[in-house]
């Protein structure tokens, strides 16, 4: 048996091996990791996003942010990230308490439910998914406003902050999409297209 | 589901669980009160505390890259604003001077009249960071909490009127409802006339006053606090009044007021340590939960 020089190969700095956690993902192994993450990417947009002169565009980076990590994750794994990520955004508004927890807690049972049988090599399903959960969550909120606010705060405006936020989530989530999927394969198990025929 | 046939039991029974609470999850939501989340909530507490380092954090980063922007890039405008700046300190030291001699004649006309002399109030200056001013559900936060002795409820004053109140407190920050949130009611006076009134919020960033239809009002009113209810002290500026449309009903007539407070340059305010003291009372003997249980019995949820 050859002799292997195991200094050849000196063990990886510090560095390289936190290098996995530096780079901003939804779906990391870890559950606490995706935690700290979530809650980082809450605090930015709130204070990037929810204030100043971004927050009429309504741009949203939280839901394309979930709805990534509802198709790669367990349900119970994603029903945490719902309803954390449901409280951070209730906490930082007079919203009603349990409003966005609800929205997105069934965003996560919803896409449970069906990601086994779409194909998710396909860019498709994921701009599909993130408008549709964006756009569920706009219809819920608006809902909820009309209830509790009167329907007069659906006007026009508020109907145009809407759409822009749809394209925004589904734009912002088709490019993390693009750059995550250059870091490494999403998909994974989850391909409708290469199931056996029952 | 090929995943679902594969699962043992015990994840089977959770998978489905999970699944018929989020069928059911928004039954639930609308048999509530649909209130806002409330420091009486431990959840809301706790999230408020693991919220907290992210938020500091960013905003000290977003702090220093805003101050070495200002610092190095608008340095140009830097002469011209210090000459104009100069030109207003002096113009508003001599008011300062009128002020102060104005405050001392009401001081002694008070005293002549036999009113209790103001004492000083015991307030606290929070610096704004991070705020929600998408409509409908807009609010502040602030970098005080539990620890500076913030507690809900208590009111929040800027230099040129009432903010709002304090809504959620966490041990470093707390989150205010604002003048013009749905949620809000506040006891007010038409300065010019003392008709009393109660304030509400409206859509956007105006607020709203309902009145019977023969009070006098007229555009350009200014709205004060009236001190009664709410732990806000008499006098405080609310707005002035912008528009006044008629109810169908032929009886009252509804006052759309302009907060003075510009909700978005705000960057300070301050925190008065008074609440309302009968309320206070009242929580203090039954607890920070009978809020809540009476709210909600109130509304029939």
């Amino acid at each position: 048996m050859p002799h292997v020089d195991q200094h050849l190969h000196p063990p990886p700095s510090l560095l390289v091996r936190l290098l996995p956690y530096l780079v901003p993902k939804p779906w990391t192994g870890k559950l606490w990791l995706d935690v700290i993450y979530l809650l980082a990417v809450a605090a930015v947009a709130q204070a990037l996003l929810m204030s100043g002169p971004l927050a009429t565009l309504h741009i949203d980076v939280l839901t394309p942010w979930l709805v990534t990590g509802f198709v790669l994750q367990s349900l119970p794994r994603a029903t945490v990230l719902a309803v954390i990520g449901g409280l951070a955004l209730e906490l930082h508004s007079t919203a009603p308490a349990g409003m966005y927890i609800c929205v997105y807690w069934v965003t996560a049972a919803t896409i449970a439910l069906v990601r086994n049988t779409l194909s998710w090599r396909h860019s498709v399903p994921w701009l599909v998914t993130m408008l549709a959960a964006t756009a569920w969550l706009s219809v819920f909120e608006g809902f909820v406003a009309s209830l509790t606010r009167g329907s007069g705060v659906i006007d026009l405006v508020y109907c145009l902050q809407q759409l822009t936020r749809i394209a925004s989530a589904a734009g912002i989530g088709m490019i993390c999409y693009g750059w995550w999927r250059s870091l490494e394969s999403l998909e994974g198990d989850l391909d409708g297209e290469e199931r056996p025929e029952p | 589901m090929s995943g679902f046939s594969a699962m043992t039991s015990k994840r089977r029974i959770l998978w489905v669980s999970l699944l018929i609470s989020a069928i059911l999850a928004p039954f639930i939501l609308f048999s509530t009160p649909m209130r806002t989340w409330t420091t009486a909530s431990p959840v809301a507490t706790i999230m408020q505390d693991l919220m907290w380092p992210f938020v500091y954090g960013w905003n000290l980063t977003a702090d220093f890259a805003s101050r070495q922007t200002s610092r190095y890039l608008f340095l140009s405008g830097a002469a011209a604003e210090n000459e104009r700046l100069r030109a207003e300190l002096a113009e508003q030291k001599a008011r300062h001077l009128d002020y102060e001699e104005q405050v001392q004649q009401t001081s002694r006309l008070r005293e002549l009249l036999g009113f209790a002399k103001r004492y000083e109030r015991k307030m606290l200056v929070a610096e704004v960071i991070g705020s929600n001013t998408r409509a409908p559900f807009k609010s502040l936060r602030v970098a005080r909490g539990r620890a500076d002795g913030v507690r809900v409820g208590m009111p929040v004053v800027a230099a040129d009127g009432i903010v709002g109140r304090v809504v959620r407190v966490g041990s470093r920050m707390s989150d205010l409802q604002l003048l013009v949130d749905f949620d809000f009611n506040l006891d007010v006076l038409l300065q010019r006339t003392r008709v009393r009134g109660v304030i509400g919020g409206y859509q956007g960033e105006h607020a709203r006053l309902s009145m019977q239809k023969g009070t006098e009002v007229r555009i350009g009113d200014t709205i004060i606090t009236s001190g009664i209810v709410g732990g806000f002290p008499k006098g405080l500026p609310v707005g002035r009044v912008m528009r006044i449309s008629y109810e169908s009903d032929n009886v009252s007539q509804v006052i759309t007021v302009e907060p003075w407070v510009d909700y978005r340059r705000l960057e300070e305010v301050m925190i008065l340590f008074e609440t309302d003291p009968e309320l206070q009372k009242l929580i203090d003997i039954a607890g920070p939960q009978w809020l809540d249980k009476t709210l909600d019995n109130a509304s029939g949820g």
